[in-house]
């Protein structure tokens, strides 16, 4: 059991930002969730953090996560009270009581609202997620791959506009939902049974997170050695001198060329979409999805997610591990790059080259 | 198949136009290696079936693609990337990185134009793999194009440069481009042989083709086509389609040589039976006439141009096509008729023309004869359909009596007349040798010579001088003599005049 305590949610924030693999919400988006945990955190304690081992199997943990972009809540600031009643309005439909409180996607704020929930509803979290880092769709999680339900769906905004879905193709419907709720909106699903969720979920990401952000906040370490530690490795440190995004097809995607810093002439791509999901040199793919990448901004050392990476950056790319349970073969085909699209094979990660 | 001579490397492909609009934009080190297949690849999976000597066509543009397709293109040992810019719809074009990748490996970046990838694969593969197929494509296209227009140099030259991607001129031998522009660093001895010739340039080869041969074997006219691959198969094919396009052009040139003779037989006709009919023409004469272009109202004033000594041989199109150009340079825009002895030509103003047009108009016509061996009268101004016919016939008769002047006109004839009248009247001869005969052989005929020039610069010494190239006094102390000698004195107006006469009738009988 560990008490999650205010001082910690800084790091915490820059790790599920780490994870979030330049999506997931950007750094500034995922620090304002982590004030508002703070916040709470001062009104109802700090939060229990359960460990897999800990947690009671035959309990039911509810799930929370932000639909749409996080970039609109600069204009449509939350209100605080759309988890709440989402979950609210999910059990008006579904009698599934919460005992506690787990996650949905860690990367990015998501890995910050269920915190929010939890402490707001005095329950534990345990450290599993469906993730364990961030992508852009519903069913990319690994409790989809194993059959758990996604429905009956609770999604709620500011407003106090609430839905609950209970249909299949609930990705198309929840984006339909979402893009009239304004731009952004707030989903609970269907409380898991903990038992399962911890059976194909992927658990200690929270831990993961607050690994990352320990090892990456500390500024006086060499970016190389810091991505060692954290089992990955420096791809590059280029400047970016080209950008190229197009909004076709379900998410806006875009190419980034960033020239190599340290050589002539040398060259490193990077495809996004929501994230930053290959990264090829000399049109040989060095990192690819589920593997994460991340921008760290030279200068400041923060990370830069793929909306705001604009031309003229100078930037670290750092490749870190997928989690292990992705990299299996039968779960490679939700989350590698032909499931976005590329016409790319999935590449093992390798170490520091 | 690489070692053969006739293979296409990726320049000759990029040149001799089977690409379309396409352009190199990276890789050129490799430009010049050869081209054994073309495959077309939607996908990676297809760039990886590829095998050394393809040229590759990359259906997709993503950067990462392109960037992966150009290694395992290389590794392959491919040929070069082509990449289809659809002619709507979004493209990236490769950027930066992209360029310079495919710069280091050396692997040919080109693009293209296209709607349908498919189309361009087709058209490179038989160009690639069937040279002839592609060759015979090419002249069904062009034969084709010909036959649908009425071959003219600028049609022909435009069917070829579209096709064939080449730049045209029809050139005359020597070297003139009468249409289209001639190809840069053309050597000038390319054009002196009688039949085809393909000549190396220092940017790509000149084929030239005889359009037209005279009897002698002469060429006059040549088609030349430049295109700036080097590939020998394709410098034939370029040269057999010119060979038909030049065939169609020699027909041009037959019926436009055909035309123009005949138009100038008609109007030859048609002036003479102008000229028959007098002060009385009749209407259909006058309907021919303005059907041919003629004006017959107004006042003319006639030209007639002829060789001098006559040489029958130079009646042709080119030489009154040359004199018509010759003159309309010089403002005189008029009617030119072609005769058996020579042109006639005329003026046509709204209202009787000045005085003063006559010297304008002589001293034209003697700037356009002043080289060759023509002279022309020129007729007084006549109004309406007859004068016509008076002023030509006087500017015939003005033409006939030039002597060592160029272009005579009609009312300068009239003193002429009278002299050469002089020169020919035996009695007039003898009395002015009588009258003239104590200056005989006196100072070696110089004092007969100086009163000559004395009396034609109505009797003014200083002129007189200027001529003769002596002082003035030695003029006038001549001049004394000669009146003592002959007895006269010139201040007598009767008597000045019978010397100046006698002078002149000498002097035209010592010139006959």
């Amino acid at each position: 059991m560990h008490l999650l305590q205010p001082d910690e949610v800084d790091q915490l924030a820059l790790g599920v930002v780490m994870l979030g693999s330049g999506g997931g919400g950007g750094e500034r988006e995922t620090h304002a969730f982590a004030a508002m945990l703070r916040q709470e955190m001062r009104q109802s304690g700090p939060v229990t953090v359960l460990s897999p081992e800990e947690a009671d199997p035959d309990g039911s943990g509810a799930r929370v996560g932000l639909i749409g972009a996080p970039t609109v809540m600069i204009e449509k600031l939350p209100s605080g009270q759309e988890a709440e009643d989402a979950l609210k309005a999910l059990q008006a439909h579904d009698s599934t009581p919460a005992t506690a409180v787990i996650g949905w996607e860690v990367g990015g704020c998501n890995g910050l609202l269920p915190l929010i929930l939890a402490a707001r509803l005095g329950l534990p979290y345990v450290d599993v997620d469906g993730m364990g880092r961030a992508f852009p769709r519903i069913d990319q999680t690994t409790y989809d791959a194993a059959g758990l339900p996604t429905i009956p769906l609770a999604i709620t905004e500011p407003g106090g506009n609430r839905a609950v879905l209970d249909a299949t193709g609930i990705e198309k419907l929840a984006r339909t939902v979402m893009v009239d709720f304004g731009g952004w909106a707030m989903m609970v699903a269907k409380p898991l049974r903990l038992a399962d969720a911890l059976k194909v979920g992927i658990t200690g990401s929270l831990a993961r997170a607050l690994e990352l952000g320990e090892i990456w906040s500390r500024r006086t370490v060499s970016v190389d050695e810091r991505a060692k530690a954290s089992g990955g490795f420096l791809v590059a440190r280029g400047k970016v001198v080209e950008v190229w995004r197009e909004s076709v097809g379900e998410f806006p995607r875009g190419t980034v060329a960033l020239r190599c810093l340290d050589a002539d002439d040398a060259y490193v791509r990077l495809e996004m979409q929501g994230e930053y999901l290959v990264a090829l040199a000399d049109g040989e793919p060095l990192v690819t999805t589920p593997d994460l990448l991340c921008c760290l901004d030279a200068e400041s050392g923060k990370p830069v997610s793929t909306e705001r990476l604009a031309f003229g950056a100078v930037v670290d790319v750092v490749a870190l591990p997928s989690p292990a349970r992705w990299v299996r073969a039968e779960m490679l085909g939700r989350v590698d790059p032909r499931a976005f699209g590329y016409d790319l094979d999935y590449v093992p990660f390798r170490g520091s080259p | 198949m690489i070692d053969d001579a006739d293979s296409l490397t990726v320049r000759d492909l990029l040149e001799i136009g089977v690409l379309g609009e396409a352009c190199l934009l990276a890789g050129e080190r490799g430009v010049d290696t050869e081209v054994a297949d073309v495959r077309l690849a939607a996908d990676m999976t297809a760039v990886e079936a590829c095998s050394a000597g393809d040229l590759v066509i990359l259906t997709g543009h993503q950067p990462y693609l392109v960037e992966v397709a150009l290694r395992r293109a290389y590794s392959a040992d491919v040929r070069a990337v082509v990449l289809v810019r659809p002619t709507t719809g979004s493209y990236q074009p490769p950027s930066t990185a992209t360029v310079s990748f495919a710069n280091r490996l050396g692997v040919p970046l080109l693009q293209t134009k296209a709607d349908d990838p498919l189309l361009v694969a087709d058209s490179l593969r038989t160009a690639v793999r069937r040279p002839e197929v592609a060759a015979a494509r090419l002249l069904n296209a062009v034969t084709t194009r010909l036959g649908r227009s009425r071959p003219d140099p600028r049609s022909v030259i435009t069917i070829l440069s579209g096709e064939l991607h080449v730049t045209c001129a029809v050139m005359s031998a020597d070297g003139t481009a009468i249409e289209g522009v001639s190809p840069p660093g053309l050597p000038p001895d390319l054009l002196v042989g009688s039949v085809a010739t393909t000549v190396e340039l220092p940017e790509g080869v000149a084929v030239a083709v005889p359009v037209e041969t005279d009897r002698t074997g002469h060429v006059h006219l040549w088609l030349v086509s430049h295109t700036r691959g080097r590939n020998k198969r394709w410098a034939e094919t370029v040269q057999q389609i010119s060979q038909v396009a030049s065939w169609a052009l020699g027909n041009w040139v037959a019926a436009e040589r055909l035309e123009t003779e005949r138009r100038a037989r008609s109007r030859g006709s048609l002036l003479a039976e102008l000229l028959a009919a007098g002060d009385d023409v009749p209407p259909q004469l006058v309907q021919q006439a303005v059907l041919a272009g003629w004006r017959l109202d107004g006042w003319h004033t006639g030209v007639y141009a002829m060789p001098n000594p006559p040489s029958p041989g130079i009646f042709d199109a080119s030489h009154t096509e040359r004199l018509r150009v010759e003159l309309s340079r010089r403002g005189l825009h008029g009617q030119l008729v072609e005769g058996a002895e020579g042109w006639s030509f005329w003026l046509t103003n709204d209202a009787e023309p000045p005085q003063s047009q006559h010297r304008e108009l002589t001293a034209k016509l003697a700037q356009v004869l002043s080289s060759g061996n023509l002279v022309a009268g020129v007729g007084r101004p006549h109004p309406g359909a007859a004068g016509v016919g008076r002023t030509l016939a006087e500017a015939r008769e003005a033409a006939a009596m030039t002597g060592p002047a160029k272009v005579v006109h009609i009312d300068e004839l009239g003193v002429r007349r009278l002299l050469s009248m002089a020169a020919e009247t035996p009695a007039l001869v003898e009395q002015a040798t009588r009258l003239l005969e104590p200056l005989a052989g006196v100072e070696d005929g110089q004092l007969l010579r100086t009163l000559a020039v004395y009396l034609d610069e109505e009797s003014v010494t200083s002129s007189a001088a200027v001529r003769l190239k002596v002082h003035r006094n030695t003029v006038a102390q001549r001049i004394n003599r000669a009146e003592q000698l002959l007895g006269v004195s010139l201040l007598n107006p009767d008597e000045r005049l019978a010397v100046h006469l006698a002078c002149r009738a000498v002097r035209a009988s010592d010139e006959t």
